[in-house]
C-alpha cells in the first residue's frame, strides 16, 4: 500500500467525530458582541480620524506609555550598547532617522489595536503587500490585533536597530515589557523589521503569513523555554541562502557559525564572547536574505548564574 | 469509519450555511493538525465569528471556505506558538482526546506528530481534506512550491518512519 493510501486511511480513522448539533446557537451571543466590537471600532477610527491626524501632524501618535530608548538630545541615536565586539556595520544611516522607526512601528501597533484594518494596511511595505495580498491581510489582521495590537497599552521600552541591508535602510524594532495575552500578563518580546522606501519608514511585515522563510528554534529547543547559562552558545534554524544573525540586547552580530543542512536550511549558532550577565535578556533572530527582504523572531531568555 | 470524500463547493448564502457544510470537517482536520479537538473548535469557531462580522465581504471571495481555513489554521497556530501553551504541549504529549479507535492507523498518527507543524499540516490538508497544492498554499499562506516541499519532506519522513516500524 502506497504511503499517500495509508495516510488518507489512517487520518480518515484518526480524526475525532464532531457532533455540532447546537454549536451555531452557541455561537449567536460571541457573534454579536463581535458585530458590537466591530462597529465600535470602526467608528471609533472614523471618529477619530480628525483627532489622529492632527496628532500625527506634531509626530506624537505613539504607544501610550511607550519608553523610547534614545537621547532626544542626540537625535538621531543607536540605542545600543555595544560590550563586545561591534556590530558588522550596524552604522545608523545618515537619514532617515531611527526614531521616525520606532513611529511607524508604533502607528502601526496603535492602528492595529483601533481596528483600524486599513490603516495599519497602508503602513506596510510594498515587499509585504506584495506578498500577502490584502485578502491575506485580512484573514491575519485579528491575530496581529490580538498580538501587535496589545502592545498597545502596555507601554513597552522601543529600541531601533539598525540592521545591514544592501538594498534599503532597515530597522529592526524592538517592543519589550510586560503585556496581557490571552488573558495572561507575561514579560514579552516583539520584534518589527522596518524599512525606508519612497521616503519614508513602512513596517516591513510579511514573512510569517506571506511565505517568507522566518528563523525559527530547533526542534525541541528549550530556548527561551528554560534559564540559559552565562555561557550559552544560542542556536537556531536559519537560511542557507541568507545573512543570519542574532540582536542581543540590542547588539546587531553576524559573527555566527554556520552549517547547511539542505533544503535551503542552516544551523547556526553564535557563541558569546563574554559571558551573559544574569538577568533578562532579549534575543532576535534576524534573517536577511539576497533579495533585502528581513525577517526577524524575538525570543526573550532568562540567564540564571554568574555573568559578567 | 466512513471515509472523508470532498463535497462539491456551494456557494453559501449566510454564514450559516458555510457553517452547516463545512464546521465538523474544518474542526477534524484542525484536531488532526493540532491534536487537540477543543482547541482546533475554539479555532474554527472563532474563525466563523469573523466570517460573520466580514460577511459582506467575504462572501464575494471565490472561496469563503478556504478564507474561514486560512484564519482557523492561522489561530490554531499561533496559540500553539505561546510559550505557556507550548511548554505545557510538550508536557503531556498525548494524543488527540478523541479518537474512535486509538490504535488505527496509530504508527502512520505518531509519524504524523512528530513532523514540524508545517509538513503535519499541509499532509493533513492533503491527505485528509484532499485539497489541491494550490488550496493548500492558500490556506498556510505560502507559495506552491514551499507546499511541494513540505509534502515531500512529510512522506519522506512518514516512509521512513513506517520502514523503521
Amino acid at each position: 500500500m502506497s504511503i499517500e493510501s495509508q495516510l488518507e486511511r489512517a487520518l480518515a480513522d484518526a480524526a475525532p467525530p464532531v457532533d455540532e448539533t447546537g454549536v451555531w446557537e452557541q455561537m449567536q451571543p460571541r457573534i454579536r458582541r463581535a458585530h458590537r466590537r466591530h462597529r465600535i471600532a470602526v467608528g471609533f477610527t472614523a471618529g477619530s480620524a480628525v483627532v489622529v491626524a492632527a496628532i500625527t501632524l506634531i509626530g506624537a501618535l505613539r504607544i501610550p506609555g511607550a519608553v523610547r530608548d534614545r537621547d532626544p538630545a542626540s537625535e538621531p541615536a543607536v540605542p545600543v550598547t555595544t560590550t563586545e565586539a561591534p556590530p558588522e556595520k550596524a552604522e545608523e544611516p545618515e537619514s532617515p532617522s531611527i526614531n521616525d522607526a520606532l513611529d511607524v512601528a508604533s502607528n502601526w501597533v496603535a492602528a492595529l489595536a483601533a481596528g483600524d484594518v486599513d490603516g495599519a494596511w497602508e503602513l506596510l511595505s510594498d515587499h509585504s503587500r506584495q506578498s500577502i495580498g490584502r485578502d491575506g491581510f485580512d484573514a491575519v489582521v485579528t491575530e496581529l490585533e490580538e498580538g501587535f495590537g496589545s502592545w498597545a497599552n502596555a507601554g513597552p521600552t522601543l529600541r531601533g536597530v539598525p540592521i545591514d541591508v544592501a538594498t534599503t535602510p532597515t530597522v529592526v524594532v524592538i517592543l519589550s515589557g510586560t503585556r496581557t495575552v490571552e488573558g495572561m500578563v507575561e514579560e514579552s518580546t516583539s520584534a518589527i523589521p522596518t524599512v525606508h522606501e519612497n521616503g519614508e519608514w513602512r513596517v516591513e511585515w510579511y514573512g510569517s503569513v506571506g511565505g517568507e522563510f522566518v528563523p525559527s528554534m530547533r526542534s525541541g529547543s528549550t530556548l527561551g523555554f528554560e534559564p540559559l547559562s552565562p555561557t550559552s552558545a544560542i542556536e537556531w534554524v536559519g537560511a542557507a541562502d541568507g545573512r543570519n544573525g542574532v540582536i542581543v540586547d540590542g547588539d546587531a552580530r553576524f559573527d555566527v557559525e554556520q552549517t547547511l543542512e539542505g533544503e535551503g536550511l542552516a544551523h547556526v549558532m553564535w557563541a558569546p564572547a563574554h559571558p551573559f550577565a544574569e538577568g533578562t535578556h532579549t534575543l532576535v533572530l534576524v534573517v536577511v536574505r539576497e533579495s533585502g527582504a528581513v525577517t526577524v523572531l524575538a525570543v526573550p531568555v532568562v540567564v540564571e548564574g554568574e555573568g559578567s | 469509519m466512513k471515509r472523508v470524500t470532498r463535497q462539491t463547493r456551494l456557494s453559501p448564502a449566510s454564514p450559516e450555511v458555510l457553517f452547516r457544510n463545512d464546521y465538523a470537517r474544518l474542526v477534524r482536520s484542525l484536531a488532526l493538525v493540532g491534536g487537540d479537538v477543543e482547541e482546533a473548535a475554539d479555532a474554527v469557531q472563532d474563525a466563523f465569528i469573523q466570517a460573520c462580522v466580514h460577511w459582506r465581504r467575504i462572501s464575494r471571495y471565490n472561496d469563503p471556505v478556504g478564507w474561514v481555513r486560512r484564519v482557523a489554521i492561522n489561530r490554531l497556530l499561533n496559540r500553539q506558538r505561546s510559550m505557556r501553551r507550548r511548554a505545557r504541549a510538550i508536557a503531556r504529549l498525548d494524543p488527540p482526546k478523541v479518537a474512535e479507535d486509538p490504535a488505527a492507523g496509530l504508527d502512520v498518527m505518531e509519524a504524523l506528530r512528530r513532523l514540524p507543524v508545517r509538513q503535519r499540516t499541509a499532509a493533513v490538508l492533503r491527505y485528509f481534506e484532499g485539497l489541491t497544492t494550490a488550496e493548500i498554499a492558500a490556506a498556510m499562506n505560502v507559495s506552491e512550491g514551499a507546499v511541494g516541499s513540505h509534502l515531500h519532506r512529510a512522506r519522506a519522513a512518514l516512509r521512513r518512519h513506517l520502514e523503521v516500524s
